[in-house]
C-alpha cells in the first residue's frame, strides 16, 4: 500500500518535472517535519518562512508543516533557541529538517563520552574550544589550534622540525612511567599514539580546516567512561558535517608562509677559539695546534635556511537530496629550516551523514584519507654543527669525502662529522598512507520512546614505508664497521573498533526529572608491526653486508562494558553516575578486569528562586565529582608474560661447532596491573552580565595509586637489571581558572578576552614496598653525564639532585667545589649522599592570555602563555668545558656559555646549571581583512599571522619549554611569518 | 516481526561478545619471540638458551632484536668481560687509562666509590649470568638427554665461574640458585658477616665443581665451551687464592688440579706465545695451549667487547696504529688503556738487557734488545705519564692482542671492527705457573723452578732466561706472571694473593692519587656493593671499610 503510493507520488513528481521545463516558479506543496538535531524530538511552533514573501507557516504540535511554494523557493526555519536554517525547496519530496540548538554557551551543545549533552547540562570538569576560539596561522596539526586555550592543558611542539608532533598533557601527568598522553577520539574513533615508523605525528590526518571542536574532558566524572585510558584526561575531536537541506558551500582557505629560526645556540667563532687554544695551551698540549684551521665558519649558519611553505584546503558541504555531505582535500608542502627536510601532505575526507526512515536511523559516514612524504634529514647535523670546529672550511676538496672537510681517520673517525654534509648527504624519506573510516548507526527505537541504539564500526590504518641512506662518502656513520649505509623500513599499524550501546531518556513530569541513562560494550584490537633491515658497504669488490635486521609485531585487546545514568530534578539538580569495566590483553588473567566507577553531582543555583530574578547572574552552577580511572599503556605489550627474544645475527654464539643464536628470557613482572587514578573535582561555572563575564573555577586532586615505573631490581631476582613493575603513588593537587570577557560587544566592533590559569603541585607519596625513609629515590640520568634527577617520596616527580655549588667573592662558581653536606668527607662532586633535591621541571603556575578584537571588517587576534616556577637544567652548559675542546687529535666547540664558568673539566652535578625557566611566549598575533561579498556574494578574508613572536626569559639556553626539564637541545624553534587568504560563502 | 529481530540481535551480541573475551588471551604472533610453554616445541631452542649463558658474559644483548640485556648508559662499555678487565688491571701497574668517562679516572687510582658505574655493571651482569644460568638448569632438571645433561653441567660451570668472579671483586654477593623463582623478591647473601659470607661462597662453588666434573665433556673436547680442563683450571685457581678468600691456606690442592690438567696430556705449551693472542687463537696454526676462552667472531660474534676492546683502546693513531698493526680500519685508535713506567721494568729484566745503561726507549721503543719474545710494549712520547688525566700519548703501549693471524702481517681480518680473537680465561701456561707457585709455597722448589723454566723456555726460544733455584722467591713469582699474563685481566687477583694490590711495598705511577704512587688501604681489596643495590634491596649489607 505504502509503495504504491509513493510511486503514485514519483509519477506526479515527473509530470511535474516536465511541465516545469516550461514553467518556471510552478508552484508545489513543500511538506516536512521539524526535529531537535542533539535528542531527535519533533519540534512544534517552528516559523516557516518562504523567503522574499510574507507567506509562512508554523509547524504543528507533531513539528509537522505544509505550504505552498514555487519551485527554487528557499524556507528559512527559525525557533527560539535554535540556530535558524535555510532549505531550498526542489521538489514535493518530504523535507525533514533538524534544527541545531542555538549557539548561547549554556545551550551550546558538548559531545561527551557516548553522546552529547548540553554545556548547561554536564556536571563534569569540561572544556570545549570551538572554530571561534580556535588559534590562526600555519596550522599543520590540529594540536596547534589547541594551544593555550583550554585551562589544564598544556601543549608542548616537540621540536621545529616540519610536521612534528607535540606533548599534550591534561592536568600535569598522572603516572611517571606509563603514558601520559590522554586520550584522543576522533568523531568517536579513539587513535592510538604510537606513531608508525616514519611518521612524527598521529593527528596529522585531520585537516585543522575539518575541526568544528575539542572538547576536553578533565575530571574523573567526564573521563570514567572510557576507563582504563582515561586517567591522563580525554580528548573529544569533531570534526565538521553538514545537515539536511542545506545549501551548497563551498569554501577555500590557503596561505604562504616563511619561517626562519629564533636563535642559534651562542657558540666561539674561530678567532675565539685560537685566542683559547692559546691561553690554555698547557691542557690541551703542544700538539693540539696543528689540528686548529685558519677560517671563522659559523657552522650553524650552514645548516638552517629560512623556509617558505604553503597549504591549500577545499572544502565542499552541501545537501544532494536527503544525503548532507561535507567534503574536504587538503594540501600542504612544509619545508623545514634545517636543510634537506621538508614535507608534504595531502588530506581528504568525506562525510556524509544521510538519514533514513523518518529520520528514525540516522547514519554517519567518515572516511579520511592521508599521504604524507616526508624528508626528515638527519637533525644530528644540528649537534655537529655546535660541535664542529669553527676553524675549518666547508670545503676543501678532499676527495674521500665528495669535497666536504672532516677529520682524518688519525682521529679515530670519531671527530665531528661536517654538519653540511651530514645534513645534505641525508637521503631519509618515507612515504605515509593512513586512512581512517568509521560508520556510526544512531536508530531511534520504533516501540520504546525515547530508547536509542547506536552501533559505531571503525578502522585506522596505517601503512609506511621509508629508507635512511647514507652514500659511501659520509663518514657520519660511525657505528658501523662498513662505509656507507642503506636502511629500509616498513611499518603497518591498525586498530580496529566496535561500540554499542543503547541510551534511553525519559522526562518523568509527575516529580520533574528526567533520566537519561546509557549502556554499552566496546571491543578494540591495536596491532603494530614492522621490520628493519640495514646493509652497508665493505668496498667496491663486497657491495653489501647486512648488519642488522629486526621485526616486530605487537598487539593488543581491550573488552569493555560501561554504563551511564544522569538524573535531573527540577531542572536544577543533576546527579550523573558512571560504571565501566575494562578487561586488557596487557595483562595476567588475575590483573584483566578493572571497575571504574564515577559520581558526580550540579546544582544549578542560578535557576533557584532566590536567585533567578538577580539581573547579573547569567550563570552559577556548582559541580562536584569523583571518580577511578585507570592507565593501562605501559610500552610493554606482554609485559606478564615469561617469554625468550632471538638474537640478531651478529649475536650469536659458538656452541658444538656451530654459530647459533641465542635465547634470552625477558624480564617479566606476572603480577603487574594497571594504574589505577582516583579524582576528586569540585566546581564553579559562573556568569555575569548576560554573559559578558564567564568563566569556573575547579580544584581538584588526584591520587595514582600503582604506579608504574622502571626500577632497578636487586640482583638475581629477574632478568635485567631494570624492571617495569608497581611500585608507587602519586598525587596531583590544584587549581584551575577559566575566564572569558566580552567587554565590547556590538554589531561593528567587538572585544573578547580569555584568560586561564592552572596551578598544579605534584608529589610522590609512595616509592617501595617497604616504607623506607631513607631511600633515596630513583635516580634518573647515567653514568657519564651524572645522575641529576630523582623521584622521592614527599618530593614532585623528576626533582633536580644536585651539588650545591660554592662561589667566590666575586659570584663566580668555584670549580668542583661543592658543600659538604653529608659531612663524612671523601669526594663531594658527583656523591649521591652530598646531593640535595632543588627544584623541579613542572611548573607552579600556567597561563594562557588571549584576546580577539573586531572592528567592523578589521580584527586583530593574539594568544599567549606565561609559565612560572619551571625550571631547566641546562645540559648544553653543563656538557661543556675546556678540557673538552681538544679531544683525542681534533677540535671540538662548545657553547659560550662557558664563558660564564671557564670549568675545565665538565661538572654536571652543579646545581649552578638549574636555571629558572619561567617564560612569557607570544604564540600567535595575527591581523585579518574581511571582504564582504566581494565577487558574487563570496567572503573573502585576509590574514597576516605571526607565530611564535617572542618569548621573555632568563633562561639562558635556547628554549625554555622543555620536556622533562633537561635540556639537550640544539634545534631552534622556527618563527613563521604567513599570509592567509580565505574564501568561502 | 520487530521482535524476532530484537531477540535476534540479542542472541547475535551475546555470541559476539563472548568470542571477544577470548581475544584478551592474546599471546604475541612475532616469530623471534617464544614463550617459555613453547620452550619444548624444538630441541634447538634449549641450545639457544644455553648459548645466551656464555653469550652474557662476552657481548651487549640479542643485537637489534632485543637490545641489550642490561639498562646502562653505553651498552658495550658494560659489558662483563670489558668492564671485568677494566677493573682487574686500571687499579694495577698494568694498564692506566687516559678517557674522562666518569668512573675510569677512579679505578686508575684506586679512589673508586660504591656509585663507580663499571663496578656496578660488573655486579649486575653477574648476577644476571647466574640468572640465566639458574633458569636453563631449572628448565632442564628432568631431562635425560646426554647432550642436555652435559649443557646442564656447563651452566653450572658457567655460574660457578660467575660466583668466582663474584668471590674474587665483591666477596659477598646476593646467593640465588635454581631454587630460586624469577619475579618480585629481595635476594639475601650468604652471612651478613662478610668473612664467613665469603668462605660460604668459596665452598658452595668448590662443591659445585667437584659434583659436574664427571658430567662435562673430556678436556679439550669442545673448545670454547667448557669441559673438563676447564672446571679444573677453575678450582685450581680457587685453590691458590683459598687462603685470600677463606684465611685458610689450600695449595696442596691446587697441586691436585694442576697436576689433572698437565697429566692429562690434551694440551701443549705452543712455541708461539702470540698464537694465543690472535685471529682464532692459532688453533688452526695446531695451538693447543687454550682451555677455556670467550669466543669471538668478526661476523658472529660482534661488539667493541673483550679482545676487540683490548685491542682497539691500546691502539692509538701515531705509535700503534691498529691499521697498521693489527688490521683492523673501522672506528679504530681510541687511545685509551697503556701500561705504567713501573710495568716496564716487570717486563724486562733492564739490568740484564741493558747492562746498566739507561733504557733506549727514544732509539729503541719496541725493546727489540729484550730476547723475552713476550715484550709486545712500545713507549709512546714518554715512558712517563705526567698527571693522572694525561692523554694516551704518553705512556708505554701495549700491542699483544691482535686481529690478525700469529705471525702475519698482510692477510686483513674477516671484519675490519671486530677481532676474531677469543678471550682466554684459562690457558695451558696457567696451569704450569699456578703448579709452580703451589708447588713453592708448599715447600717443593725443584717442582716450582722447573715449570717455571718451562714457561721461560717457551718465552725466550731457549733456555738463555732460565732461573736457578736461588733466583726463585715471591716477587720473582709475581713478576713471572705479570709477564705472562698481561692484559689478560688477572693481575689484580695476583696481586692481592702476594699482599702488593693496596699496602704492600711496591707502588707505581699514579697508585692513590700520587706521581710514583703510594700505599692504599687495605679495605680496597674488594670492592663496595654498588650503591644502586644497596638502595634496591634492603637485605644487603655493604662491605666493610666502605
Amino acid at each position: 500500500m505504502n509503495k504504491h503510493f509513493t510511486f503514485l507520488k514519483g509519477v506526479m513528481v515527473l509530470l511535474l518535472a516536465v511541465f516545469s521545463l516550461t514553467a518556471v516558479g510552478q508552484e508545489i506543496t513543500a511538506s516536512g517535519t521539524v526535529f531537535d538535531a542533539v535528542d531527535g524530538s519533533s519540534l512544534p511552533g517552528v516559523t516557516v518562512l518562504v523567503q522574499n514573501t510574507t507567506s509562512g507557516t508554523t509547524t504543528d504540535i507533531d513539528g509537522n508543516f505544509s505550504i505552498d511554494v514555487s519551485v527554487g523557493s528557499v524556507l528559512e526555519f527559525s525557533y527560539v533557541g535554535y540556530q535558524k536554517q535555510l532549505v531550498t525547496v526542489q521538489s514535493s519530496a518530504k523535507i525533514i529538517v533538524n534544527l541545531e540548538p542555538a549557539v548561547t554557551r549554556l545551550g551550546e551543545v558538548v559531545v561527551i563520552g557516548y553522546g552529547q549533552v548540553k554545556k548547561g547540562d554536564a556536571t563534569g570538569s569540561i572544556s570545549t574550544v570551538s572554530t571561534k576560539e580556535f588559534n590562526r596561522g600555519v596550522i599543520t596539526s590540529p594540536q596547534d589550534l589547541l594551544v593555550g586555550k583550554a585551562a589544564g592543558v598544556v601543549i608542548t611542539s616537540t621540536g621545529g622540525a616540519p610536521g612534528s608532533g607535540s606533548t599534550i598533557r591534561i592536568r600535569g601527568g598522572s603516572s611517571l612511567n606509563a603514558s601520559n598522553d590522554p586520550l584522543i577520539i576522533v568523531d568517536g574513533i579513539p587513535i592510538d599514539n604510537h606513531n608508525v615508523s616514519g611518521s612524527s605525528n598521529f593527528l596529522s590526518f585531520v585537516n585543522p580546516n575539518d575541526i568544528e571542536s575539542f572538547t576536553v574532558l578533565k575530571d574523573a566524572s567526564a573521563t570514567a567512561i572510557y576507563g582504563s585510558r582515561a586517567s591522563n584526561g580525554v580528548i573529544l575531536i569533531t570534526t565538521k558535517k553538514s545537515t539536511i537541506g542545506s545549501p551548497l558551500k563551498l569554501t577555500y582557505n590557503g596561505n604562504v608562509s616563511i619561517s626562519a629560526p629564533t636563535a642559534f645556540v651562542d657558540v666561539y667563532s674561530g678567532d675565539e677559539m685560537r685566542k683559547i687554544a692559546y691561553d690554555y695551551h698547557d691542557i690541551f698540549g703542544a700538539d693540539s695546534y696543528l689540528k686548529l684551521g685558519k677560517e671563522n665558519t659559523d657552522w650553524q649558519d650552514e645548516i638552517f635556511r629560512t623556509a617558505v611553505s604553503h597549504d591549500h584546503n577545499i572544502g565542499l558541504s552541501g545537501s544532494y537530496k536527503n544525503l548532507p555531505y561535507r567534503v574536504s582535500l587538503g594540501y600542504t608542502d612544509q619545508r623545514g629550516i634545517l636543510e634537506n627536510t621538508d614535507m608534504q601532505r595531502v588530506t581528504g575526507a568525506v562525510n556524509l551523514t544521510p538519514s533514513f526512515f523518518d529520520n528514525t536511523l540516522k547514519v554517519n559516514i567518515n572516511a579520511k584519507g592521508m599521504n604524507t612524504n616526508h624528508n626528515f634529514g638527519d637533525n644530528g647535523a644540528v649537534g655537529s654543527s655546535i660541535n664542529m670546529s669553527p676553524t675549518r672550511p666547508v670545503m676543501d676538496g678532499n676527495p674521500n669525502s665528495a669535497g666536504y672537510f672532516q677529520w682524518s681517520n688519525y682521529d679515530a673517525n670519531l671527530g665531528t662529522p661536517n654538519p653540511v654534509e651530514q645534513a645534505l648527504a641525508a637521503d631519509n624519506r618515507s612515504v605515509v598512507n593512513r586512512f581512517i573510516g568509521n560508520i556510526q548507526f544512531d536508530y531511534s527505537m520504533p516501540f520504546v520512546k525515547g530508547l536509542k541504539a547506536n552501533l559505531n564500526l571503525a578502522t585506522d590504518f596505517t601503512k609506511s614505508e621509508g629508507h635512511n641512506n647514507r652514500p659511501t662518502t659520509s663518514p657520519s656513520v660511525i657505528t658501523s664497521p662498513l662505509w656507507g649505509r642503506l636502511t629500509d623500513y616498513t611499518g603497518k599499524n591498525s586498530n580496529d573498533l566496535l561500540d554499542f550501546y543503547l541510551s534511553y531518556t525519559k522526562d518523568l513530569k509527575q516529580i520533574q526529572s528526567r533520566i537519561d541513562a546509557t549502556a554499552g560494550y566496546s571491543w578494540q584490537h591495536f596491532k603494530v608491526e614492522g621490520d628493519n633491515y640495514t646493509r652497508g658497504i665493505v668496498d667496491d669488490a663486497h657491495p653489501y653486508q647486512k648488519t642488522d635486521s629486526s621485526s616486530f609485531y605487537n598487539e593488543n585487546f581491550l573488552v569493555s562494558f560501561f554504563g551511564r545514568l544522569n538524573y535531573t530534578f527540577m531542572e536544577k539538580y543533576l546527579v550523573t553516575f558512571t560504571l565501566r569495566n575494562d578487561g586488557s590483553s596487557r595483562f595476567s588473567e588475575d590483573n584483566r578486569w578493572g571497575i571504574f566507577p564515577a559520581a558526580a553531582f550540579a546544582w544549578k543555583i542560578n535557576e533557584e528562586a532566590f536567585l533567578k530574578d538577580v539581573e547579573v547572574l547569567s550563570d552559577l552552577k556548582l559541580r562536584i565529582g569523583w571518580g577511578i580511572t585507570g592507565q593501562q599503556d605501559v610500552g610493554s605489550y606482554y609485559p606478564y608474560m615469561a617469554r625468550y627474544i632471538t638474537s640478531s645475527e651478529g649475536s650469536y654464539y659458538y656452541i658444538n661447532g656451530h654459530y647459533i643464536p641465542t635465547l634470552r628470557p625477558s624480564a617479566f613482572d606476572p603480577d603487574i596491573k594497571w594504574e589505577e587514578t582516583t579524582t576528586q573535582n569540585i566546581g564553579i561555572d559562573f556568569g555575569f552580565f548576560n554573559d559578558r563575564i564567564t568563566g569556573s573555577f575547579d580544584l581538584y586532586k588526584r591520587v595514582t595509586e600503582d604506579l608504574l615505573n622502571e626500577i632497578t631490581v636487586p640482583t638475581g631476582s629477574n632478568f635485567s637489571n631494570r624492571l617495569l613493575t608497581n611500585i608507587g603513588s602519586l598525587e596531583n593537587k590544584g587549581a584551575e581558572l577559566n575566564l572569558n570577557l566580552i567587554p565590547i560587544s556590538k554589531p561593528d566592533m567587538s572585544l573578547n578576552i580569555g584568560f586561564n590559569l592552572t596551578y598544579n603541585e605534584n608529589k610522590i607519596t609512595k616509592l617501595l614496598a617497604s616504607d623506607d625513609p631513607d631511600f633515596i629515590g630513583v635516580l634518573y640520568g647515567d653514568a657519564f653525564t651524572g645522575q641529576n634527577q630523582v623521584t622521592r617520596v614527599g618530593y614532585p616527580a623528576y626533582s633536580f639532585f644536585v651539588n650545591q655549588q660554592v662561589y667566590d667573592a666575586n659570584g663566580n662558581p668555584i670549580e668542583g667545589l661543592y658543600v659538604d653536606l653529608s659531612g663524612d668527607g671523601g669526594a663531594v662532586g658527583g656523591d649521591n649522599s652530598d646531593k640535595y633535591i632543588y627544584k623541579n621541571p613542572a611548573p607552579d603556575y600556567l597561563m594562557g592570555l588571549s584576546f580577539y578584537f573586531n572592528y567592523k571588517n578589521f580584527d586583530v587576534a593574539a594568544s599567549s602563555r606565561i609559565s612560572l616556577g619551571n625550571y631547566v637544567y641546562n645540559a648544553v652548559a653543563a656538557g661543556a668545558s675546556i678540557d673538552q675542546m681538544y679531544q683525542i687529535g681534533y677540535w671540538r666547540n662548545q657553547t659560550k656559555l662557558l664563558d660564564d664558568t671557564r670549568f675545565i673539566k665538565r661538572q654536571f652535578t652543579s646545581d649552578y646549571f638549574v636555571e629558572n625557566g619561567s617564560f612569557f611566549k607570544l604564540d600567535n598575533f595575527s591581523v585579518g581583512y574581511t571582504f564582504n561579498d566581494f565577487y558574487k556574494k563570496l567572503n573573502a578574508r585576509v590574514s597576516f599571522t605571526v607565530q611564535n613572536m617572542f618569548t621573555i626569559t632568563k633562561y639562558s639556553g635556547l628554549d625554555p619549554e622543555v620536556d622533562g626539564g633537561i635540556d639537550n637541545n640544539f634545534y631552534p624553534r622556527p618563527r613563521t611569518f604567513l599570509l592567509g587568504v580565505s574564501i568561502g560563502y | 516481526m520487530k521482535k524476532k529481530i530484537l531477540i535476534l540481535a540479542v542472541i547475535f551480541t551475546g555470541l559476539m561478545v563472548a568470542s571477544c573475551m577470548k581475544d584478551l588471551d592474546v599471546k604475541p604472533k612475532d616469530p623471534n619471540t617464544i614463550l617459555s610453554g613453547n620452550l619444548f616445541d624444538d630441541p634447538a631452542y634449549m641450545e639457544q638458551v644455553m648459548a645466551k649463558v656464555y653469550a652474557s658474559f662476552i657481548i651487549a644483548g640479542q643485537g637489534a632484536n632485543g637490545g641489550a640485556d642490561i639498562t646502562a648508559p653505553d651498552e658495550n662499555f658494560f659489558t662483563t668481560m670489558r668492564a671485568l678487565w677494566n677493573l682487574q688491571e686500571l687499579p694495577t701497574d698494568e694498564a692506566i687509562c687516559a678517557w674522562g668517562d666518569v668512573g675510569i679516572a677512579d679505578l686508575n687510582t684506586q679512589t673508586w666509590s660504591s656509585s663507580n658505574p663499571f663496578l656496578t655493571a660488573v655486579y649486575q651482569r653477574l648476577g644476571l649470568s647466574i640468572t640465566y644460568a639458574n633458569d636453563f638448569i631449572r628448565l632442564t632438571s628432568e631431562s635425560t638427554e646426554p647432550d642436555i645433561i652435559r649443557y646442564r653441567a656447563e651452566a653450572r660451570f658457567l655460574r660457578a665461574l660467575a660466583y668466582y668472579w663474584y668471590l674474587d671483586l665483591f666477596g659477598n654477593p646476593p646467593f640465588t640458585t635454581e631454587d630460586d623463582i624469577v619475579g618480585n623478591f629481595y635476594p639475601s647473601q650468604l652471612d651478613t658477616d662478610f668473612q664467613t659470607a665469603r668462605t660460604k661462597l668459596f665452598n658452595y662453588i668448590v662443591s659445585e665443581l667437584h659434583s659436574i666434573e664427571d658430567q662435562l665433556g673430556e678436556p679439550g673436547f669442545s673448545y670454547p665451551n667448557a669441559d673438563k680442563g676447564a672446571a679444573w683450571m677453575l678450582l685450581a685457581r680457587l685453590y691458590l687464592n683459598a687462603e685470600v678468600y677463606t684465611k685458610t691456606a689450600k695449595y696442596d690442592s691446587a697441586l691436585i688440579y694442576t697436576n689433572k690438567v698437565i697429566n692429562s696430556g690434551a694440551y701443549s705449551l705452543d712455541p708461539d706465545y702470540r698464537k694465543n693472542f690472535s685471529a682464532d687463537n692459532g688453533r688452526d696454526g695446531g695451538n693447543q695451549e687454550m682451555i677455556f676462552a670467550w669466543a669471538q667472531d668478526g661476523t658472529n660474534i660482534q661488539g667493541y667487547v673483550g679482545t676487540t676492546f683490548i685491542i682497539e683502546s691500546s691502539s692509538d693513531a701515531v705509535y700503534l696504529r691498529a691499521e697498521k698493526f693489527h688490521g683492523l680500519t673501522s672506528n679504530t685508535n681510541w687511545n685509551g688503556n697503556r701500561a705504567t713506567k713501573h710495568f716496564l721494568n716487570v717486563m724486562i729484566d733492564t739490568l740484564a738487557t741493558y747492562g746498566g745503561n739507561p733504557v733506549p726507549w727514544d732509539t729503541d721503543p719496541f725493546f727489540t734488545q729484550s730476547n723475552d719474545k713476550r715484550v709486545y710494549l712500545r713507549v709512546k712520547q714518554s715512558p712517563d705519564i705526567p698527571s693522572a688525566s694525561s692523554s694516551g700519548d704518553y705512556g708505554i703501549g701495549v700491542y699483544k692482542f691482535t686481529a690478525r693471524y700469529a705471525g702475519d702481517t698482510v692477510t686483513p681480518p674477516s671484519n675490519l671492527a671486530y677481532a676474531d680473537t677469543d678471550f682466554p680465561i684459562f690457558r695451558y701456561a696457567d696451569a704450569i705457573l699456578m703448579r709452580a707457585e703451589a708447588a713453592y709455597r708448599t715447600g717443593d722448589l725443584a717442582t716450582a723452578v722447573a715449570d717455571v723454566n718451562r714457561i721461560r723456555e717457551r718465552a725466550y726460544g731457549n733456555s738463555s732466561g732460565n732461573i736457578t733455584a736461588g733466583q726463585l722467591d715471591e716477587k720473582f713469582l709475581l713478576d713471572e706472571r705479570g709477564r705472562e699474563f698481561y692484559y689478560e685481566g688477572q693481575r689484580r687477583t695476583d696481586m692481592i694473593r702476594y699482599g702488593e694490590f693496596t699496602g704492600g711495598t711496591y707502588t707505581w705511577a699514579w697508585k692513590g692519587g700520587v706521581y710514583n704512587g703510594t700505599q692504599t688501604s687495605n679495605h680496597l681489596n674488594v670492592y663496595p656493593i654498588p650503591s644502586e643495590e644497596v638502595a634496591a634491596n634492603p637485605n644487603i649489607v655493604q662491605n666493610p671499610g666502605y
